[in-house]
């Protein structure tokens, strides 16, 4: 880490890891999900029928 | 929708709308062009010269004129950079934006500075978290493809999210709903049924299909997520129905259970209201009382608010989560802190189970004049603007405001963001299945009635047929199914918008872009979220979750 640049997250974060971490987030059942009602509010504010937390 | 001549947008329907001609079987794993979707290897070496990746994000931050935030879209990658090191990278551009992008991209900052090569240790670094690569635009978009193309494929596995439209009757009569031609015109009357309670053994009969399709093991089935949808679902003379299903889901392994309701009867359900029962009720307010009473109205032209706000209120004593949704447009954003102070006055302000929050309304029909809208973008501005100016909006959410807290999230937690990433733009474009009432099967909730654009149905014996080309038109929209989606820099948070309205702004073709200035909403929501990082601002009080899905 220097002072030109530092992680806000992940700092292992590494472009080759993607297929390991993609796996990792579909197992947890997390991938792309309304895990909690933040993103349950995110989805109802853009979905255009005036609903959804049904998210994508 | 159908047969509504108001109406400006229109479901796709194929020549073979209708026709139920193959059993329930979830997309493969394909690539865009239709091939079997590889495995994800590292990425290729790349054979062009040293250029800034194609899905760099350049966040300004207002308070900070030496740093600027870096985010990378496929790596999930978030940084704090020097602005040299930021100009650095931006002067690897491979020139401006693709051309599609044009007039559908919100411009980026601007490159300042004098360009200065950083050390070797900050250019390894910005390699390995994505900003740099040897790729070149072609390939990149190649690779990326597959990355989002592989994120669709695992989305579609995921346990699905169940819609029950118990009726499309409603006790309201709203003159901008979507489905007034099912009361209002006879021709429609035939969809006024109630759902029987057979049909609901048929419905759970179809939903164990569906969830063996999704690679459920029935025998231990997690609780479904059930969101009952109308018409209004909660009308007093539909308690005996909503009661059998909520009986059969508990039968069948258990569902948490959210609603759309009007919430005009809503004391109907006083007992089965709370987290164990109804958990969660969106309801819409269409400004202060008197505002409110010209628009969402009976038959007989009498307003609803006090009647809602009674229930409303009752809901909140029980534990409900309550959101209330306000559809906003340039006439009645200026409205809003009355509501706000209505909101305060009634105390719902004090329930953490109540949440505000507004909604741009689009031009979707020609009762609505596009010049009276606002973009999403412009509603948040406007908000922001209520917000400094009358203490009582605090209580109703800016747009976005949901994308600020799952950032704040990353940052709190130094956290992967790849749980995040989506592929589509919402659930009709993976794991969505609205059931009505005579067991048709759609997509969205705001093309049902209609049998000509039902993606699918249950037969009497709980067979679940599906209407193939729909079924996979609908499920196979996402980022890398058009070129504008595929090359933004900003699509695995956006998803590439809502289909409907890409549909009606590109001449009927489903398969484009709607980005509602998702742009500089995104890099606005960052820099928030970055700011109250840094600030240690309270984070909101995180309320009980309204879906398992």
């Amino acid at each position: 880490m220097s002072h030109e640049m530092e992680s806000l997250n992940l700092d292992d974060l590494d472009v080759e890891g993607l297929e390991h971490r993609l796996e990792m987030a579909a197992a947890t059942g997390a991938m792309a999900g309304c895990d909690t009602d933040i993103c349950v509010q995110d989805c109802r504010q853009n979905c255009n029928a005036n609903i959804t937390w049904m998210c994508g | 929708m159908s047969g509504n001549g108001n109406h400006k947008l229109h479901l796709p329907v194929l020549q073979a709308g209708g026709v139920l001609d193959a059993p329930l079987r979830l997309p493969g794993a394909a690539t865009p062009e239709g091939r079997e979707l590889p495995a994800l290897e590292r990425p290729p070496e790349g054979t062009g010269p040293v250029r800034a990746s194609s899905y760099v994000v350049y966040v300004d931050l207002p308070d900070d004129g030496e740093r600027m935030l870096l985010t990378h879209t496929y790596t999930g990658a978030y940084d704090r950079v020097s602005r040299r090191v930021a100009t650095y990278v931006r002067s690897l551009e491979g020139g401006p934006a693709p051309r599609p992008l044009y007039g559908a991209w919100s411009p980026e900052p601007p490159v300042d500075g004098e360009v200065v090569t950083p050390s070797e240790a900050t250019r390894e670094r910005l390699f390995r978290r994505g900003y740099l690569t040897r790729m070149t635009r072609e390939e990149e978009e190649a690779y990326f493809s597959l990355i989002a193309s592989r994120i669709h494929h695992l989305t579609l596995q995921r346990q699905p999210g169940y819609v029950l439209m118990p009726t499309y009757q409603c006790n309201l009569r709203c003159a901008y709903c979507f489905q007034d031609h099912m009361r209002t015109n006879p021709a429609f009357s035939h969809l006024l049924r109630s759902m029987s309670t057979a049909m609901v053994d048929r419905i759970f009969r179809g939903m164990d299909q569906i969830d063996a399709a999704h690679g459920i093991d029935l025998a231990h089935r997690p609780p479904r997520g059930i969101t009952l949808f109308g018409g209004e679902p909660l009308l007093a003379q539909s308690r005996p129905l909503i009661d059998y299903i909520m009986k059969k889901a508990a039968e069948s392994g258990g569902a948490t259970f959210t609603a759309v309701s009007n919430c005009t009867e809503l004391h109907a359900y006083r007992d089965v209201l709370g987290p164990k029962g109804i958990a969660s009720v969106q309801v819409t307010l269409d400004g202060p009382p008197e505002e409110h009473d010209q628009r969402r109205i009976y038959a007989d032209g009498s307003g609803s608010f006090a009647r809602i706000a009674e229930n409303v209120t009752m809901a909140l004593e029980r534990g409900t989560v309550i959101s209330a949704r306000m559809n906003i447009d340039r006439g009645n954003v200026g409205r809003l802190p009355v509501l706000a102070e209505e909101f305060q006055r009634r105390g719902w302000d004090r329930f953490p189970n109540f949440s505000a929050y507004v909604a741009a309304v689009h031009a979707a029909n020609d009762n609505v004049e596009k010049r009276s809208t606002l973009d999403t973008w412009e509603l948040g501005q406007a908000i922001a603007d209520l917000q400094e100016r009358f203490p009582a909006m605090a209580l109703i959410n800016k747009p976005d405001s949901g994308l600020l807290q799952r950032v704040r999230g990353l940052f709190e937690q130094r956290a992967d963001p790849m749980p995040l990433l989506k592929s589509s733009f919402c659930g009709a474009h993976n794991t969505m299945y609205v059931i009505d009432a005579f067991a048709d099967i759609y997509a969205c909730w705001e093309r049902t009635g209609d049998a000509k654009t039902r993606i699918g149905a249950i037969a009497e014996d709980g067979e679940v047929r599906m209407n193939s080309a729909l079924f996979n038109m609908w499920r196979r929209r996402n980022v890398t199914t058009n070129p504008v989606c595929r090359q933004c820099r900003y699509n695995t948070y956006c998803g590439g918008g809502c289909a409907a309205y890409a549909e009606q702004q590109h001449g009927g073709d489903m398969f484009t872009n709607f980005c509602d200035g998702y742009g500089k909403r995104f890099r606005d929501a960052v820099a928030r979220a970055y700011g109250d990082f840094v600030a240690g601002a309270p984070a909101r009080q995180a309320a009980e979750s309204v879906c398992d899905m």
